[in-house]
């Protein structure tokens, strides 16, 4: 009995353990669930009400102004409205549209944020007289002498993993697409607690049918769920986590919002690199539209792209995305959000998609490189890719077009009409506005899409000729005894080098040209006299210059750099001619007016900034000696395609073995630099002349600029010279010039005269 | 009698005009007032022998200065805004109304001056007599105020 009753004792304990684990075990997975859950939920509501997305700063081009007097050309204007989605029209009555009717330009600016200022709609209209805006006025609006454009979005800057989306609110979307998505993607959402077991159950059965997985049970919810904070793997374990985290968001947030972050998170599309999420960014990818201006058979093909945006890509799959879109309207009409008649008409219309060409987002990066090293001196990359910041840049569309054709047309024809392995040439081209420093376009390469080796900014090549002005400035300070005028050898010279090794330069002709006046061997670009001037001067003084003219680089003082050794990139060379333009004042090349942080607050502004550069006098005479190597020296075949009356300065540059074409000039508005060569730094058959100057005259042009006023600082003065000797000469005497000259030095000795005309004839024809 | 006094007088006056017209210096040229007119084509009297490249073809006059500005409403309304935002004592905005003005006409001596008002009451002495300075370079015959200006920021 006792032994029965021990047995039963222990059977009794043994079961009450057993229940005791088991109550245990399930207290402690209660716990760990708890533990989940309350995990799970801590990372739903952090990421659901914190920021969501990683929005990529947006990089807008400089807009486009109009007023009295703007140098701007018809064509330039279509391209600037088209690339802006104006819409040209008979009548002119909404934001958006334009005119030409019989000279008169009518155009209806739209509202829109720049800088962080709201700039209001306008109605304007102007006439063009020859290539400026004329007759500028405001027709409705508030009055304004000056209307600026929508600045147009020229790029972005984006993290790793290249997600783009245009955040829009639930109330700027049409109903009909909450109704379309609910329709055809989950019509329990109303109801469902953020899953539908009956759609799993279903999904369940058909996937089990068919043997494989065919069919989803997802809710809107779930999806969303899956996208924003988990991977796409199908495992059981990540299901249930979709699940959990699904009733959790449903929980805390109201339909509406859950339905609100669907919109601006589902993947619609790719562009390049770039993927389109969102319906906003979605509708401007296809339709080049705003979200709210799309048409109902419009929005059912957005819809549809859900289910796979590239298995239903309109453009490389128009039937297959024709069939999905009519599926859309066929099921809002089940759902009688469409009469059937109403849905009939719709699935007749085409796509509507705009040509897959124009869906890229124009692309500039070699320009979107300079911003980039320009912002990351003050913005971490994290902010640049992150917080949704909007970037103002300098970029003018007309000149960055202008030059990247230029320079992919001509490096192509140079390479026929030498007879070049095709793609053999590589250039780049930069183009900067005088005085204010912006950088308003950048090509790195012959196909400007291309994103690789930017040669604007990165490629290093030594510059040939365009080092000699440094050469000449150096002479021409005030205090070193020169003069335009004075006359420099073109003899032979020899450098010996303290190894004992001689250098030679070579004139380009090979010959010598004895006695010179100093412009002329600049015009002429005449390596001897460069050579031997430099040598007199020092190449510690050269070396000096190079850096007032803004060239940051360490110089080599060997001989050698008085004729061009010196390496910089076309960048370099913009920052140094641009000092030259700018009467002597060095001015830092920007690429960014502003930086606005998403609510619209200006975050950082880019000022002009002036530094000492050069005395204006010695630049001044520069000046007139670059616009002679433009009228008499190398530089004057491009008056053959520029008009006469336009004053232009500039040098060209050629490398040892022609490996490298260089030019820079300028106008009185407009710093252009162009190189041309090859990557494998083999030779070309170019000179700075017959290429770079080429390209650059190409640019210069199609795009509308104003004649150099040099305006003489007060130390100088003009005198008549004679040609030959230098010495002081008058206007009716043979060979005689005019140049500027410095007070302090000028010719003094009197050169012989011959007169052109009878001196009579020619004081009364002045004096009549 | 009056007509030989007419002769004699005519003939003095040809003396002393062909004695000026001997001299191989022009009168003084004043840079402004010549630049624009083209010299003259360089015809090669008869018999020379063919004159180099270089003396063949003298290099120009700069071109002459622009008369009012084709711009001058735009260029006097970012002016006059300029100033309201110095009178309101917002000096960012002056400085950017300034720059703004700059990049329609570099050479307008007022924006240079604002932009010197401004830096100097932002108290970046610096900035503020480069733009100065710069202003005196294009204010004509009205550069008092800028040299007054520049002045007081020397004094820091």
């Amino acid at each position: 009995m006792k032994r029965k009753s021990k047995l039963l004792d222990s059977n009794k304990s043994n079961g009450h353990s057993w229940w005791r684990w088991a109550v245990r075990a399930l207290l402690l997975l209660g716990l760990l669930l708890g533990a989940w859950l309350i995990y799970l939920d801590m990372e739903v509501r952090e990421k659901f009400d914190g920021r969501k997305w990683a929005l990529p700063a947006r990089v807008y081009a400089q807009p486009l102004e109009l007023y009295n007097g703007k140098q701007l050309l018809l064509q330039d204007l279509r391209s600037e409205l088209k690339l802006l989605e104006y819409r040209p029209v008979r009548q002119v009555s909404l934001p958006g549209q334009w005119s030409l009717e019989q000279g008169a330009v009518e155009l209806f600016v739209r509202s829109h944020d720049l800088a962080g200022k709201k700039i209001p709609a306008r109605h304007v209209r102007f006439r063009f007289s020859g290539d400026e805006v004329s007759d500028f006025q405001v027709l409705k609006g508030e009055p304004a002498s000056l209307v600026s454009l929508d600045p147009v979005l020229i790029g972005g800057i984006y993290p790793r993993r290249q997600e783009d989306r245009e955040l829009v609110k639930l109330e700027q979307v049409p109903p009909l697409l909450g109704e379309a998505l609910i329709a055809v993607e989950d019509r329990a959402f109303i109801r469902h607690f953020g899953v539908s077991p009956k759609a799993i159950a279903r999904a369940a059965w058909t996937n089990f049918k068919s043997g494989k997985v065919v069919q989803g049970g997802s809710t809107l919810t779930q999806q969303l769920v899956k996208n924003f904070f988990l991977t796409d793997s199908r495992k059981l374990s990540r299901k249930l986590v979709e699940a959990a985290m699904s009733v959790l968001l449903e929980l805390h947030y109201s339909k509406a919002e859950i339905l609100e972050t669907y919109i601006n998170e589902v993947y619609l599309g790719q562009s390049g690199p770039r993927q389109i999420h969102g319906f906003g960014l979605a509708a401007k990818h296809y339709f080049k539209r705003p979200l709210e201006d799309l048409q109902k058979q419009e929005l059912a093909l957005l819809v549809g792209l859900v289910k796979g945006a590239s298995f239903y890509n309109p453009w490389r799959h128009p039937e297959r995305a024709r069939e999905r879109r009519n599926l859309v309207l066929d099921l809002l009409a089940q759902q009688q959000l469409l009469s059937a008649e109403e849905a009939t008409k719709l699935k007749a219309l085409p796509l509507g998609v705009v040509p897959a060409s124009e869906s890229y987002l124009q692309d500039y990066p070699a320009f979107i490189d300079l911003v980039k090293n320009q912002l990351r001196r003050d913005y971490s990359d994290e902010a640049l890719s992150s917080e949704g910041l909007s970037v103002y840049t300098t970029l003018s569309l007309t000149a960055q077009r202008h030059a990247e054709r230029a320079l992919a047309n001509r490096v192509r024809q140079l390479e026929g009409s030498y007879q070049l392995t095709p793609d053999s040439l590589q250039g780049a081209v930069i183009l900067a506005a005088v005085g204010s420093g912006e950088v308003e376009a950048v090509v790195g390469d012959r196909n400007p899409r291309y994103s690789g080796f930017n040669r604007a900014l990165n490629a290093s090549r030594p510059i040939g000729s365009l080092v000699k002005p440094a050469v000449y400035l150096t002479a021409l300070r005030e205090g070193a005894g020169y003069h335009l005028a004075s006359l420099i050898s073109d003899a032979p010279v020899t450098v010996e080098g303290p190894d004992q090794s001689l250098w030679q330069p070579d004139n380009f002709d090979h010959r010598s040209h004895g006695d010179v006046l100093l412009i002329d061997a600049l015009t002429q670009s005449y390596n001897q006299a460069t050579a031997r001037l430099g040598m007199m001067l020092g190449l510690d003084r050269v070396a000096h210059t190079l850096q007032q003219l803004g060239v940051d680089k360490p110089v080599p003082k060997v001989p050698a750099m008085l004729l061009g050794s010196l390496e910089l990139t076309p960048m370099d060379v913009a920052m140094m001619y641009h000092t030259l333009a700018n009467d002597g004042v060095l001015v830092n090349l920007r690429a960014i007016r502003s930086v606005v942080d998403a609510s619209g607050q200006q975050l950082s502004r880019y000022p002009l900034a002036l530094n000492d550069g050069m005395a204006a006098g010695t630049i001044n005479l520069m000046q007139y000696a670059l616009q002679s190597v433009m009228r008499e020296g190398t530089g004057k075949s491009i008056y053959r395609k520029l008009p006469d009356s336009l004053a232009l300065a500039g040098k060209t540059g050629t490398s040892n073995e022609q490996r490298d074409s260089w030019f820079a000039g300028f106008s009185g508005r407009h710093l252009g630099v162009v190189w041309l060569g090859r990557d494998d730094n083999g030779s070309t058959p170019l000179t700075g002349a017959t290429g770079a100057l080429q390209v650059w005259g190409d640019v210069f042009e199609q795009m509308p600029t104003e004649g150099l006023d040099i305006m003489p600082a007060p130390e100088l003065e003009y005198l008549w010279v004679d040609g030959q000797t230098g010495g002081l000469s008058g206007e009716n005497c043979y060979g005689a010039r005019l140049m500027p000259f410095r007070h302090s030095e000028k010719p003094s000795q009197r050169a012989e005269c011959r007169w052109r005309e009878n001196p009579v004839l020619h004081w009364l024809r002045r004096w009549l | 009698m009056s007509v030989i006094k007419v002769l004699s007088r005519s003939a003095a006056v040809v003396g002393v005009l062909l004695l000026c017209a001997c001299q191989s210096l022009p009168p003084a040229v004043s840079p402004v007032e010549d630049a624009g007119s083209e010299l003259p084509a360089t015809d090669q009297p008869a018999g020379e022998s063919a004159p180099s490249p270089v003396d063949q073809a003298p290099a120009r006059r700069p071109a002459e200065q622009r008369g009012p500005d084709r711009n001058s409403s735009v260029v006097m309304a970012l002016e006059a805004q300029a100033r309201q935002h110095i009178v309101e004592r917002d000096w960012h905005r002056a400085i950017a109304a300034a720059e703004h003005g700059l990049r329609i006409n570099r050479r307008y001596a007022a924006f240079y001056q604002i932009l010197a008002e401004g830096y100097r009451a932002l108290e970046n002495y610096q900035q503020a007599a480069q733009f100065a300075r710069q202003g005196l370079r294009f204010c004509g015959n009205s550069c008092a105020e800028i040299e007054a200006l520049l002045d007081t920021i020397g004094a820091h």
